[in-house]
C-alpha cells in the first residue's frame, strides 16, 4: 500500500505551516518566558497550578485542600511554600498529584474543612495522561497555562481582574452571603455520610508520605462561626483526630475573618489569614 | 469513545491502513463493521448486543418488506419493523421518565424503581431512526418499483451485512447525522484510495475539531455558571451573556461533531448528509429548521410530517401536525419534561409564524432582514435554556434572576464569551460574503494551519458532546 500519493499535496502545505507556527511559538515561550497573569476559568487555574508544581516548582512545604484553602494564594506565600488546593477540588487530588509527580516534600499541610471529597479523576487523567504529561515538560505550548489566549488576556491591562489594593477593599455582598448561608447551614447540619472509602484512601496516602519522611499537619480554614460549630464540622474534626495521630494547627479564630458565602474568605481575610497560617506553621515545626 | 480522544485517533488510523490495504480490499465492509463494534463496545460493551439485535431485526424485516409481493403482508412487515424500533426506543429511552411518574404516584411498588435502572444506550435515538428509515424506504420503493430509491441485494447475507454496516457505521453511530437508507445503501461498494478527496476531508476535520475543542469546550467552562444555584448571584447582563454563550456553544459542539463525523466518513469514501447550514442567520423559525440539525428535521418531515398530511390538509390540521412533530421532536431529545416543553415552544413559534404570515407581510431589505435574524436568534437562544437546565423550576428561576438581578458583572465571563464568539462571527460573516461574492475567503492553507495550531494549543478541557446524551 502506498499512502504517499498525489491527493495529499495540499495537506502538506497546511501541515508545514502548522509545524512552523508550533515551533516558533514554543521557542518564544522557552526564550521569552512570558508572564501569564490571567487564566480563562477556575479549571484552567487548577491545571495551571498543578502543572507549575509538576514541572517547575518543588517547594518543600505543600498545602492541599479544597477551594477554601485555595484562598491562600501562592502570591501570599514565600517561595518554599506551594498551595496545591483547587476550586472544586479535594485533599485527595492534591496528595495524589504530589505522589504521582514522584516528589517527596518536607511538610504537607492538609485542610480539614472538606476532607472527604472524592479525588478529581478527570483532572488527574489529564495531568498524567501517559506519555503526554512527560512531553509537556519539554513542550510548554501544550500546557494549559500557555494557551495563546491566556497570553493575550494577560497583556490587556485591567481587562479583567483587579489589583491587590483594589481587591483588599472589596467587602462582602450580603445578599449573596444570606442566600448561600441558607444552603450551607442545611448542608452543615447533616451528619457525615459514607466516608469510609475516602478515609482509607487518605490513610494510605498519609502513610505513603510519612514512610518517606514527610511531616503531615492538619489545619482548618476559617469559616462562618455557626458552620464551624455545626454537627458536620465537629464530626469531621473528630474522625480525623481519632484516625490520625498527626499534628494539628491551632484552630482559627473564626470571628476575626469574613467570608463571602459562609465558607470562602474574602480577599482581605484570606490575605490576613495567610500571614497567620505561616506563623502557625512555624510554631508547629519548632 | 470520544472523537477527541487518543483511542479514537488510533482506531481511525488502524482502520484506515487496513481498509485501503490491497490484500484486504474485499473485506472493507467487515473492517468497518469490526471497527464500529469496537468503537461502540469501548463505552458500553454489554449494550452492543442491543445494537446487534436491532440491526439484525431491521435487516430481516426490511428484506421481507422489499421482496414481499402481497400488499397486506408487506404492510404488516413494515408496520412491525417501525413498531419494533419505536418500542426499543421507548423502552430504553423513556423508561426512566415513566419510572419517575410511577414513583411519584407510588402506585406500582417496585416497577418504578426497576424502570429507573434501565440504562440509556448511547446513540439509540439515532440508530432506531435509521432502522425506521430503512423499513419505510423499502416499503415505499420495493423490487417492483419503476424508479426504486435503491436496490436491495437478493442475497440475504449481503443485505444483512449491508444493514449491519448501515446501522453501525461508527462516524455517525452515536450522534448522527441521521443517514437515510436511500442515501447510504447506494454508496456501499469497494473504495479506492485514489478516489478519496483527502484534502477536503482534512479541512472538514480541522474545522470540526476547532469548533468542538476550541470553541465549544472553552465556552463550556464559562457556561458552567448557568447551572443552579450559581446563576442566582450573577447580574442580568452576565446571565444574558451566558445564555448567548451557550447558544454559541451548542452550535459549535453539535456542528463540530457533525463535521468530524462527515470528515471521518469521507476518509473511508462515504458521504454523510450536511447537518448544519449556518442556522443562526435564519430569518424565520421555519428557515431555522432547514438549517439546524438538518438530518433530524428532514427525517421528521419525510417520515412523520408528510405521512400526517403535511401541508395538503386544512390550516388547522397543518397547525396540529406541526405541533405534533415538534413535540415528538422535543421528546426525541430526552426523557425529561423540559424537552417536551422545548418541542412545544418551537411548535408554538412555527405555528404563530405561519399564522402571522397569512396576515402580515414584512418588507425585505437589509435592515428588516437584520431585525428578523436578531429576533429569531434571540428566541431560539432563549429556548436553549431548556437544554441547559434540566429542571423546569430552575429555568423559571433563571428567567426571574435575569429580569431582576443587579449584582456585579462577571467581567471575565463576559470577556471570554466575547473572545470565543469572534471566530463564529467571522465564520458566519464569511459565509454571507461568500454567497454574494462567490468566494470563500477562509478556504486557504494558512487559515487551516492556524485552526490546527489552536486545536493543539488552545483547546478547552475535553467534554462529552452535548448530543451524546440524546
Amino acid at each position: 500500500m502506498n499512502l504517499s500519493i498525489f491527493n495529499f499535496n495540499k495537506i502538506y502545505r497546511i501541515v508545514i505551516i502548522f509545524v512552523v507556527l508550533f515551533i516558533f511559538y514554543n521557542v518564544y515561550l522557552i526564550v521569552q518566558k512570558p508572564n501569564v497573569t490571567m487564566l480563562q476559568n477556575q479549571w484552567q487555574n487548577n491545571y495551571s497550578f498543578a502543572q507549575d508544581f509538576i514541572y517547575d516548582n518543588k517547594a518543600k512545604n505543600i498545602i492541599v485542600g479544597s477551594s477554601m484553602a485555595a484562598r491562600i494564594q501562592n502570591k501570599f506565600l514565600p517561595k518554599n511554600y506551594y498551595n496545591l488546593s483547587f476550586s472544586g477540588g479535594s485533599v485527595l487530588t492534591g496528595l495524589e498529584i504530589i505522589k504521582r509527580s514522584g516528589f517527596i516534600p518536607k511538610n504537607i499541610y492538609i485542610e480539614n474543612n472538606i476532607i472527604f471529597r472524592h479525588e478529581d479523576n478527570k483532572l488527574l487523567n489529564i495531568l498524567f495522561y501517559p506519555f503526554l504529561w512527560e512531553i509537556k515538560k519539554y513542550v510548554p505550548s501544550l500546557r494549559e497555562k500557555y494557551q495563546p489566549l491566556n497570553l493575550i488576556i494577560s497583556k490587556i491591562k485591567g481587562a479583567y481582574g483587579k489589583t491587590h489594593d483594589e481587591l483588599l477593599k472589596i467587602s462582602r455582598d450580603n445578599n449573596i452571603y444570606d442566600l448561600s448561608m441558607k444552603r450551607q447551614q442545611k448542608n452543615y447540619d447533616k451528619n457525615l455520610k459514607q466516608y469510609d472509602i475516602k478515609l482509607k484512601q487518605l490513610k494510605n496516602l498519609v502513610k505513603y508520605f510519612e514512610v518517606q519522611g514527610t511531616k503531615i499537619t492538619f489545619f482548618e480554614m476559617p469559616i462562618d462561626i455557626n458552620l464551624a460549630k455545626s454537627i458536620k464540622a465537629k464530626e469531621q474534626r473528630n474522625v480525623i483526630k481519632v484516625n490520625f495521630k498527626n499534628n494539628w494547627m491551632r484552630l482559627p479564630d473564626n470571628d476575626e475573618y469574613t467570608t463571602t458565602d459562609g465558607i470562602h474568605l474574602i480577599y482581605k481575610s484570606a490575605y490576613e489569614y495567610s500571614d497567620e497560617f505561616l506563623k502557625l506553621t512555624r510554631r508547629v515545626n519548632e | 469513545m470520544l472523537f477527541n480522544s487518543f483511542p479514537f485517533l488510533v482506531l481511525v488510523l488502524v482502520t484506515l491502513i487496513l481498509y485501503y490495504s490491497k490484500k484486504l480490499v474485499k473485506y472493507q465492509i467487515y473492517i468497518l463493521i469490526l471497527s464500529s463494534l469496537v468503537f461502540y463496545a469501548y463505552g458500553q460493551p454489554y449494550l452492543l448486543l442491543l445494537l446487534f439485535i436491532s440491526a439484525s431485526i431491521n435487516a430481516i424485516v426490511s428484506y421481507k418488506v422489499y421482496f414481499e409481493n402481497i400488499r397486506e403482508k408487506k404492510r404488516l412487515y413494515s408496520v412491525s419493523g417501525v413498531v419494533f424500533n419505536l418500542v426499543v426506543l421507548s423502552f430504553f429511552k423513556y423508561s426512566p421518565l415513566f419510572g419517575v411518574m410511577i414513583e411519584d404516584f407510588n402506585s406500582l411498588g417496585g416497577v418504578g424503581e426497576f424502570l429507573l435502572t434501565i440504562p440509556l444506550p448511547i446513540g439509540i435515538s439515532f440508530y432506531t431512526f435509521q432502522g425506521i428509515s430503512l423499513v419505510v424506504d423499502l416499503y415505499k420503493s420495493d423490487h417492483q418499483s419503476e424508479c426504486p430509491l435503491f436496490e436491495v441485494n437478493k442475497n440475504f447475507k449481503k443485505h444483512y451485512l449491508d444493514t449491519i454496516f448501515f446501522i453501525s457505521f461508527f462516524p455517525q453511530l452515536v450522534a448522527g447525522p441521521i443517514v437515510k437508507a436511500y442515501q447510504f445503501y447506494p454508496q456501499i461498494k469497494t473504495k479506492y484510495l485514489k478516489d478519496i478527496d483527502f484534502e477536503r476531508a482534512f479541512k472538514i476535520l480541522i474545522l470540526g475539531y476547532f469548533l468542538k475543542m476550541v470553541i465549544a469546550d472553552n465556552l463550556k467552562d464559562q457556561t458552567f455558571w448557568m447551572t443552579y444555584p450559581y446563576f442566582e448571584s450573577l447580574s442580568s447582563l452576565t446571565l444574558i451573556t451566558l445564555l448567548f454563550g451557550y447558544s454559541i456553544q451548542i452550535f459549535a459542539d453539535f456542528a463540530g461533531y457533525s463535521l468530524i463525523a462527515i470528515g471521518i466518513a469521507k476518509l473511508y469514501g462515504y458521504e454523510l448528509p450536511k447537518n448544519f447550514n449556518f442556522p443562526y442567520i435564519s430569518k424565520s423559525f421555519s428557515e431555522f429548521w432547514t438549517r439546524w440539525h438538518i438530518s433530524l428535521s428532514s427525517w421528521l418531515k419525510e417520515y412523520l410530517y408528510i405521512p400526517l398530511g403535511g401541508n395538503r390538509v386544512s390550516k388547522i390540521r397543518v397547525y396540529i401536525n406541526i405541533s405534533i412533530v415538534m413535540l415528538l421532536g422535543g421528546l426525541w431529545h430526552g426523557a425529561a419534561y423540559s424537552y417536551i416543553v422545548w418541542g412545544g415552544y418551537h411548535g408554538f413559534l412555527l405555528v404563530t409564524e405561519r399564522y402571522m404570515a397569512s396576515y402580515v407581510k414584512f418588507p425585505s431589505n437589509i435592515l428588516m432582514n437584520a431585525v428578523k435574524v436578531f429576533f429569531v436568534f434571540s428566541l431560539i437562544t432563549l429556548g436553549w435554556l431548556l437544554f441547559k437546565l434540566p429542571e423546569f423550576d430552575q429555568v423559571l428561576l433563571y428567567l426571574h434572576s435575569l429580569a431582576s438581578n443587579s449584582g456585579a458583572h462577571r467581567k471575565e465571563i463576559l470577556m471570554m464569551i466575547f473572545f470565543y464568539a469572534i471566530p463564529i462571527f467571522i465564520y458566519y460573516l464569511n459565509y454571507l460574503i461568500s454567497i454574494t461574492k462567490n468566494k470563500n475567503y477562509l478556504d486557504n492553507s494558512f487559515i487551516y494551519a492556524i485552526l490546527f495550531f489552536l486545536i493543539i494549543t488552545n483547546s478547552g478541557s475535553s467534554g462529552e458532546f452535548i448530543y451524546f446524551q440524546f
